[in-house]
């Protein structure tokens, strides 16, 4: 079995294509279902772009989507298909909520940073196992951490069950207490619930940047990631670079989960995640894992998910409309191999061909 | 099929007025995107003929031979066999017109055996509809003798050697009705003693009234068995010269486009202290097979050690324990004294300044999808020079980069480009570049100049020389005899994972080292 994960590229045309035809796609569902696809569309937009409440709404998805979109991105370009960063993001969000519910007293700032080291850690030490297994056992990281993530979401409700229950007023569902005001991070558009997590999510994205950019380590990081035969040729300890990206993408996923608790949910509940390490490795393909790419398609995904949830208030249409785009959108992305988009002539719609993938050359 | 065969046995036989070309390719072009592999080539070959096709890397002649055998659909032009006209989709048209065509890499099933490797195409089968055996054998035979190509037909063709193995796909070519043959670069994994072998075997076709084109790069080869030469350069045909009538030089002269040196010349080497010392060293190769076993040579400043063999005697393990890539089963390396032991082996070796030009250089040497910049700074990230803290200098990288691309004479547009943009030549000069940045004590270098064209191939054996003559240690692994016993100063020969043989290079003699390649150690 050919254990090695190649990231490839994809070009801005699939990706601007995929995101079209998805829109299309789910134009044609909502047209079937017996509504104006254009004026649900319309409604999607003006529920995530128009007015003060709109816009706090899609930067309160947009927050703890740019923690898993890095934390995958990072995994895929050290060369691991990390799938676990849902999995990371609950250990995490468990670690900060234990820490936030438990000291009382703390001074906001030392609180939020214990919260915070407490996360990092439990991500960190979540994902290094699968990366462990990967480097001993030759255990594919796909399988095995795709698998962590179940036990983690179950094992979350059993803690909470156990040892954090809530005996405050939400005593009806499987959740915590509120965490201590201390442990809360600030609003920095109230009254809504943008915090100072997208803040420290920006962080997280220049770290991204300089770390591939600029820095020795994320120099081998890359090449580990392209060609691992060729790092260790030159001397890079493959193995070590496994371990390192995991460590760094569970850590940050494991920050996302408690951001997401300290600013927003403010007590852990069971299943408190709407999917966001997927939706953050789904942004990190799109985005190439680049910097730049991953803010761009988590502002994107950000963006839908508001909007459909005011498309939900404010009509009949579910908001599984917008997993229908997203789904869609995976499709035409992850059959990119087949160079299907990339074959399309935009032509008619542009006047000039925009050539596709050259025919590959085989002359000696 | 049958009926074209016997149709052009006629036409020989009566020696027909003017006899029409085997093969005629008129105005071919091939463009692949904005690239143009073939452009508005004219090619003849006439029959009872054997015509070499020579040209450098990239100068299309693969993608001329693949045109005519249908794997590639041409932009223009056309084709005529025997005369007439032909449209060909798929290597099935081809076979059906009577070509055939020999890859590089074998296309046989190894654990089957020869005849039903030779009848696979096209088997007899019995009125059950299962494949008849026996009668494929008795095929096999007929075929064998009627060309006079011995081979053995129940024998399994993972059994035999490589030279065998080239003989049942030239009589699988023969069986599916081939009178035309294509051969592409045969002799590349063949001993010298093999490649006279399949030398006999074409004159053979040859005689028997067959076409054979064939497609390489050595010249003593093309000009000792070809009656004609087509040289093509970047795309376009050179010029179709009777063998008679030229020489070597002048058909390098054709594919370069400028005179060529042919000789290395260099000095005698002056052998100093010992740089790499490898002492009764043993591994296993990825199939858990040894693959080199009690191997113990030395390797001096100053000398370049050249080990010749047939590919896959076990050089390719014995490379990569050297650099450090391979655990030893047995046997220590010291490099300059120092013991090669350590959990990072490949980096231990490059600090004690060894430089390793690897064998792979898609998959080992580069990454294609990393950038220019990235390939050439591979290991020199961890010198200080680049350092800054924890980061890395790119502006004084870049500059380094370019600087070293431009002395080793890479091509290229951009440094932030992918790797993959460089042609094979270009890539192989990067990678030199690189390995030569620390000039290292030891240079590993493994084919370096394989797939290379002749004017880069010029190039690098002066750098290998000068880097000798400065005072440094070479080990060259080569299938090129010829770049053997061009450019080392002592030959070890491995076979089946020892090394059998070792001369100086005055008393080495092709014949000689020929011998040790094929396993034969005579006394004298």
């Amino acid at each position: 079995m050919n254990l090695e994960f190649k990231l490839r590229t994809i070009s801005v045309k699939t990706i601007s294509m995929a995101i079209v035809i998805s829109f299309l796609v789910g134009g044609a569902i909502v047209f079937c279902s017996g509504y104006n696809p254009a004026e649900i569309y319309f409604k999607l937009f003006k529920g995530a772009l128009g007015g003060k409440f709109a816009v706090a709404s899609t930067l309160r998805w947009i927050t703890p989507l740019l923690f898993t979109s890095v934390a995958s991105a990072i995994a895929f370009r050290g060369g691991m298909f990390n799938m676990g960063v849902e999995g990371q993001l609950y250990i995490g969000a468990l670690a900060g909520t234990i820490v936030g519910v438990t000291f009382k007293g703390l001074p906001h700032l030392v609180h939020v940073a214990l919260c915070f080291t407490a996360a990092i850690a439990a991500g960190m030490f979540y994902a290094m196992i699968p990366a462990l297994m990967r480097v001993y056992l030759n255990a594919s990281e796909v399988v095995t951490t795709l698998m962590l993530n179940y036990m983690i979401i179950n094992f979350n409700n059993f803690i909470i069950q156990e040892y954090f229950l809530a005996t405050d007023s939400m005593v009806s569902t499987i959740a915590t207490n509120e965490l201590e005001a201390s442990a809360k991070l600030t609003s920095i558009m109230p009254p809504y619930s943008v915090n100072t997590g997208l803040i420290i999510g920006g962080l997280m994205v220049i770290f991204f940047y300089i770390l591939f950019n600029r820095c020795q380590k994320g120099y081998e990081f890359h090449i580990s990631g392209v060609n691992p035969g060729f790092a260790r040729y030159g001397g890079i300890q493959v193995d070590k670079v496994r371990i390192g990206v995991m460590l760094i993408s569970g850590g940050i996923a494991g920050l996302g989960g408690a951001v997401e608790i300290m600013g927003v949910q403010e007590r852990l509940m069971a299943s408190f995640s709407p999917n966001f390490g997927m939706d953050g490795m789904l942004a990190a393909l799109l985005g190439n894992s680049t910097p730049l790419g991953v803010v761009l398609s988590s502002v994107f995904f950000g963006t839908l998910k508001a909007g459909a949830l005011a498309i939900e208030r404010t009509t009949d249409v579910s908001r599984a409309l917008a997993d229908v785009i997203k789904g869609i959108i995976i499709c035409f992305v992850s059959v990119r191999t087949l160079g299907i988009l990339d074959k399309v002539s935009l032509k008619p719609f542009t006047g000039r061909r925009i050539r596709g993938k050259k025919e590959v050359n085989h002359a000696d | 099929m049958r009926r074209q065969r016997f149709y052009f046995r006629i036409r020989i036989r009566k020696g027909s007025k003017k006899v029409a070309a085997a093969v005629e390719m008129r105005g071919i072009t091939k463009k692949f995107g904005d690239f143009t592999a073939n452009d508005n080539i004219n090619f003849q070959v006439e029959w009872a003929q054997i015509h070499g096709i020579c040209g450098e890397n990239g100068a299309g002649k693969t993608t001329l031979m693949n045109t005519l055998y249908g794997l590639h659909q041409p932009t223009s032009g056309t084709i005529y066999i025997d005369g007439r006209q032909a449209v060909i989709h798929s290597p099935k048209d081809s076979i059906a017109m009577g070509i055939g065509m020999v890859q590089q890499h074998f296309s046989l099933v190894p654990s089957m055996t020869v005849a039903e490797n030779i009848v696979m195409g096209n088997p007899p089968y019995k009125k059950n509809g299962l494949v008849d055996k026996k009668k494929s054998i008795a095929i096999v035979e007929e075929i064998s003798k009627k060309y006079n190509l011995a081979v053995e037909p129940a024998a399994a063709v993972k059994e035999l050697p490589v030279g065998l193995q080239q003989r049942v796909e030239i009589l699988k070519a023969l069986y599916l009705g081939a009178n035309i043959l294509i051969m592409d670069e045969p002799t590349a994994v063949l001993t010298p003693q093999e490649i006279s072998g399949l030398f006999v075997t074409l004159d053979g076709l040859r005689k028997q009234g067959k076409s054979v084109i064939l497609i390489t790069h050595k010249l003593s080869e093309v000009t000792a068995i070809t009656d004609q030469i087509t040289v093509m350069r970047l795309g376009r045909v050179e010029g179709t010269i009777e063998t008679k009538k030229t020489s070597e030089c002048e058909i390098a002269r054709m594919m370069v486009g400028r005179e060529v040196l042919m000789r290395v010349e260099k000095e005698a080497s002056v052998p100093k202290e010992t740089v790499l010392d490898v002492d009764h060293i043993s591994c296993i190769n990825h199939q858990g097979i040894l693959a080199v076993d009690d191997v113990s040579f030395q390797v001096r400043e100053g000398e370049i050690v050249g080990v010749a063999g047939v590919q896959g005697n076990g050089q390719t393990e014995l490379i990569e324990a050297i650099t450090g890539l391979k655990k030893l089963r047995k046997g220590r390396i010291r490099i300059g004294g120092t013991l090669l032991k350590g959990r990072n082996m490949p980096r231990l070796c490059r600090d004690l300044k060894i430089g390793h030009i690897p064998e792979d250089r898609q998959e080992t040497g580069a990454a294609r999808h990393a950038s220019i910049r990235d390939n050439y700074l591979l290991y020199l990230h961890t010198l200080e020079t680049f350092k800054k803290g924890i980061f890395l200098d790119y502006k004084r990288v870049d500059a380094a980069c370019k600087e070293g691309l431009k002395e080793y004479d890479v091509r290229y547009n951009r440094i932030q480009d992918n790797a993959s943009s460089l042609s094979g030549g270009n890539l192989q000069k990067l990678i030199i570049a690189r390995e030569m940045y620390t000039k290292p004590r030891l240079l590993v270098a493994a084919q370096p100049t394989r797939g290379v064209d002749i004017g880069a191939t010029e190039f690098i054996h002066r750098q290998i020389v000068a880097h000798r003559d400065a005072g440094n240690a070479v080990l060259l692994f080569s299938n090129e005899l010829s770049e053997i016993m061009s450019l080392s100063d002592r030959i070890l020969v491995m076979f089946k994972g020892r090394i059998i043989g070792e001369i100086c290079q005055a008393e080495a003699t092709e014949e000689q080292l020929g011998f040790w390649m094929a396993g034969i150690k005579k006394e004298s």
